[in-house]
């Protein structure tokens, strides 16, 4: 009896371990993934490619691993597990996060990972921006916004280690003088803060911007004023995404409404709005607020022409931090811009120029100024003499064609045996009149690249529209390109004819690509994607 | 590949145990020996060919000392032996120490080029195994093994090729040539192996974690350096027993009793103790195949101890090839001398408590000197431990948010889970429902959280992969 006992049960407990594996298995090689993972906000692994050279190198095995990792089944559910074992084992970060009290979630920044050197020259290099913008007349302020980790460092867990923001702060304070706009006073109360996101909460941006129109001795709206609505209760951002854990809390989202009939435009397209209520129901619901982040972003209309900023244009350099902060403003200025360096590529210097700025302020959370690269791109280039009149292209300001670059990865993405041959230089006037025909002013396009293969009808051309308007002009400038080698092939080749039927004209920012061949699609799909395209 | 990945565990092993089961009884062996053959290839594909090479060789030396034993041509044989051991002896030295030698002839002032031969996986351990076969044929204990395949699949068979447990080839010479697999054999296997990636998935990696991150500071606290080097001591143990335990596991799915390797070895009180529950695979080896050859312990008391003192630097070099290792090896050969001849008796008498911290303190500086390649970096880590702030921010941080761990990884180390585990079955009485629920709900709960620390991906070292 107890033998056979015994048999039953180890019966069980072998079917059930060949069932979970089997299970897992079956799952893993046939059910649907996912390309993106919006709880992670990370694209996720891609099936490796079985290639000699993959499989040598062991890189094969690696990504292997990594391809079965991301797409495991009930993945979200199984982090979830890990993340509520490790907190109750007693572990108070997971994930790059501090889980503190009360709820509260802040990133775990250390000394080790913020170099002291980097944050001088950072702050050196904004201390020569605002400078050369008194010079040119231009107001400035600097606000760095204090993270939750310091303003409320009582909710830190006992010991837990954070880099010295407080006095890189109050170097900022002494470095910047007038400009510096100290937010530590301001951003007192825990409600300024999100439990769950790197972000300060409406309210806390609101704070901020009572204290900035005192600065610019403008009078700030009252909260009174605006329809305040709490457009979302179960809110989980950033910092949730790293910790992953069923126990953390969910924040609520308020925004304060005010009717106004704004133009918005970013990248050169044009919004609807300031608020996205689509994206509440995605994992970063902060992306409410404008929708995102984009190289340039516009908005005018909100201000009263008899009002006193009617004819004051402001602009923002920026993380993501301001997108709360922008709807305050709208009232107070004629136009408002905002660069976000992580994207638009160009001079700050010149942007300002050319659109007649007329105060600045430079925006940052402490911890995105000190992990973010491109802020010392605001102490470059500031003794250049800009031209307000001109027009300015990649070509113009001498650096090195960037469609020459796109061209080529798009190139090798199609794996054909084509011949590049770039136009940045002194034979582009030329051989785009020969190419295009000379319907559009070349000046227009201040750069491009094409590639083709010789016989075949197969191509890949790349424009660079200085002014984002002439975009559409440009597309049908293209499409009739199309309609020419149509005509031409139909005569001598009609075999490559449906390839040139199903060519793509797409643009992307200011980049219009006109693409031929076997995978025209796939190269459309990629070119639009290219996020760096949308500020260059 | 490594059992502690999504690639072992939801792919090859569904895939090889299928096979296994659909597979006619007769091709069993060779359907094991080619799927450890690839095993071994995935993560080494250089140096499968001395894999292979280093079978067929002590096949074909197996094959020859058999023919020349029973022809009477002893010295052929003899020299045969000879041949092997010195031919498996030198391509571990060719790959592991050459460059050590080298690049110390070189300090000494010559300037010779080195190797930068990479270690293959696992070649500590089949050298081994694969010399315990022709030691023991041509000493007469096992028969000479003609069928290559049968043969193949001792050397390679993917549970132990590559992290242990030493396994000599009179353990598994009757399963080779027929097995039946009962199902409780299996069941335990299966829990073995389960247990097994619990302690090297969830405890071992997590003390691991902690250990780098002191390990990685300039400066530390007193307290920390101490914490630290507990960490380390934790995570070896579970690592490694944690792997001898899927290996065991996954040799008893197969049908193949593999021995122990680990028995509660932090529980023991004396050094002496330590080493006969420490990877005792390898003592066993060094025991049979270097001490006892050398004369043991019957022999001039000088004698043993230089007998001793033989094994345990092969042993600390057997580590690794580096002078902390050599230095670790002979560290417990002036601990071990030191117990037989010295202080063996009174440690006997004295209470456990402190018998057992004697061992414990022991061996925690005995993990520092074997954790630092580097011998400054040992120094600094013991300087650590004495001089310097006791206390810190960080400390505190640490130290309460590794307390639980701590915890268990203490409770982990010594035979309490398994009786609690025992005697909560035991509680159950008769009533099957209520035991079939404890075992199986534990084990998937271990395997899921198992599998969900795989997933995050953030920390999966092997540390015995350098052997």
């Amino acid at each position: 009896m107890e033998k056979d006992r015994k048999k039953t049960e180890a019966w069980i407990t072998t079917l059930l371990f060949f069932a979970v594996l089997l299970l897992g298995a079956g799952l893993l090689l046939f059910a649907p993934g996912q390309d993106y993972s919006e709880l992670e906000r990370r694209y996720l692994a891609e099936k490796p490619e079985l290639t000699w050279k993959n499989v040598k190198s062991g890189a094969y095995m690696e990504d292997l691993e990594k391809y079965l990792c991301d797409r495991f089944p009930a993945r979200n559910a199984l982090i979830a597990a890990d993340s509520m074992h490790l907190q109750l084992l007693g572990k108070r970060d997971i994930g790059g996060a501090y889980i503190g009290k009360d709820g509260y979630l802040m990133t775990k920044l250390t000394d080790e990972e913020v170099s002291a050197a980097d944050i001088s020259e950072k702050l050196e290099a904004v201390k020569a921006f605002t400078e050369m913008l008194s010079a040119e007349g231009v107001g400035s302020t600097v606000m760095l916004v204090p993270s939750s980790s310091l303003q409320l460092r009582d909710y830190l867990p006992a010991g837990a280690e954070v880099y010295r923001q407080d006095d890189y702060l109050t170097q900022a304070a002494e470095l910047l003088g007038e400009s510096f706009l100290d937010l530590r006073d301001v951003l007192t109360e825990p409600e300024y803060y999100y439990r769950t996101d790197h972000h300060w909460t409406t309210d806390g941006a609101y704070e901020a911007y009572e204290a900035y129109m005192e600065r610019l001795s403008l009078l700030p709206e009252r909260k009174r004023r605006y329809e305040e609505e709490t457009v979302t209760e179960s809110f989980r951002g950033t910092l949730y995404a790293k910790v992953l854990s069923p126990f953390c809390a969910k924040d609520a989202i308020a925004a304060y409404h005010k009717t106004e009939t704004l133009t918005v435009t970013a990248d050169g397209s044009e919004l609807p709005g300031l608020y996205f209520e689509e994206k509440l129901s995605e994992s970063d619901a902060y992306a409410y607020f404008l929708g995102g982040n984009y190289g340039e972003f516009r908005v005018s209309g909100g201000c009263d022409a008899e009002a006193e900023g009617a004819d004051r244009r402001l602009l923002i350099v920026k993380d993501s931090q301001a997108n709360c902060f922008l709807p305050f403003l709208t009232g107070s200025f004629g136009e408002i811009h905002m660069l976000d360096l992580r994207y638009y590529q160009g001079s700050v210097k010149e942007y300002l120029l050319v659109n007649r700025i007329t105060d600045v302020l430079v925006l940052y959370g402490m911890d995105g100024f000190a992990e973010d690269g491109n802020v010392v791109r605001l102490g470059q280039g500031l003794s250049e003499e800009i031209d307000p009149g001109k027009r300015y292209s990649p070509r113009h300001r001498g650096e090195e064609p960037f469609a020459k670059e796109l061209a080529e990865e798009l190139r090798q993405l199609a794996g054909e045996d084509y011949a590049l041959t770039s136009y940045g230089e002194q034979t582009y006037t030329e051989n785009f009149r020969n190419l295009y025909g000379t319907e559009l002013d070349p000046d227009l396009i201040s750069d491009g690249a094409i590639a083709y293969a010789n016989g075949k009808a197969d191509e890949i051309s790349l424009l660079y529209v200085y002014d984002a308007d002439a975009v559409p002009a440009v597309k049908r400038l293209l499409e009739q390109r199309v309609e020419r080698r149509v005509r031409d092939f139909s005569g001598y080749m009609p075999e490559e004819v449906p390839k040139l039927e199903n060519a793509q004209v797409v643009a992307n920012g200011h980049y219009v690509l006109l693409v031929v061949g076997d995978h025209a699609e796939e190269i459309a799909e990629f070119f639009l994607s290219y996020r760096k395209l949308r500020s260059l | 590949m490594v059992f502690s990945s999504i690639t072992f565990l939801f792919l090859y092993l569904p895939f090889v145990l299928i096979l296994y089961l659909i597979c006619p009884k007769r091709l069993r062996n060779l359907l094991l020996l080619l799927a450890s053959v690839f095993f071994y290839a995935w993560g080494e594909r250089v140096y499968v060919w001395i894999l292979v090479f280093s079978t067929v060789f002590d096949y074909v030396n197996g094959i020859l000392i058999g023919r020349f034993q029973s022809r009477g041509r002893a010295k052929a044989a003899k020299a045969v032996l000879l041949i092997s051991v010195v031919g498996n002896l030198g391509i571990l030295c060719l790959f592991k120490y050459s460059d050590f030698l080298l690049s110390n002839l070189n300090r000494a002032g010559l300037s010779l080029p080195t190797l930068g031969l990479a270690l293959p996986i696992g070649i500590s351990f089949y050298t081994f195994q694969t010399m315990s076969y022709t030691i023991d044929v041509y000493r007469g204990e096992v028969a000479v093994q003609k069928n290559i395949v049968a043969f193949g699949t001792y050397v390679t068979m993917f549970p132990q090729l590559i992290a242990g447990p030493i396994v000599r080839y009179k353990t598994v010479e009757q399963e080779l040539s027929g097995r039946c697999v009962s199902i409780t054999d299996c069941a335990e296997g299966v829990q073995r192996f389960i247990v097994g990636l619990g302690k090297k998935v969830l405890l071992a990696n997590a003390a691991g974690a902690v250990w780098e991150e002191i390990a990685g500071m300039t400066g530390r606290t007193v307290a920390l350096a101490w914490l630290g080097a507990l960490m380390f001591m934790f995570q070896i143990y579970f690592d490694f027993s944690g792997y001898s335990d899927m290996a065991i596991g996954l040799g008893r799915i197969f049908g193949f009793h593999f021995p122990e390797n680990f028995r509660y070895p932090y529980t023991a009180r004396s050094i002496t103790d330590f080493w006969r529950r420490w990877h005792i695979t390898l003592s066993t080896w060094f025991r049979e195949y270097v001490y006892i050859p050398l004369g043991g312990n019957r022999c001039s008391k000088a004698k043993q101890l230089r007998n001793l003192f033989v094994v345990w630097a092969l042993t600390g070099v057997w580590h690794g090839a580096a002078w902390n290792f050599l230095l670790w090896g002979l560290y417990f050969f002036v601990l071990l001398a030191g117990e037989k001849f010295v202080y063996g008796k009174r440690l006997e008498k004295a209470p456990a408590p402190i018998a057992r911290l004697y061992t414990l303190l022991l061996l925690l500086f005995g993990w520092v000197l074997f954790a630092n390649e580097e011998l400054a970096l040992v120094g600094n880590y013991l300087k650590n431990m004495f001089c310097g702030s006791l206390w810190s921010g960080t400390t505190t941080y640490l130290l309460l948010t590794n307390l639980l761990l701590l915890v268990l990884l203490i409770l982990g180390s010594t035979e309490l889970p398994k009786r609690v585990g025992e005697a909560l079955l035991r509680l159950c009485g008769g009533a099957q429902l209520p035991r079939i629920l404890l075992r199986n709900l534990f084990l998937a709960a271990v395997l899921l959280l198992s599998v969900a620390a795989l997933l995050r991906g953030s920390y999966n070292p092997f540390l015995y992969f350098r052997f």
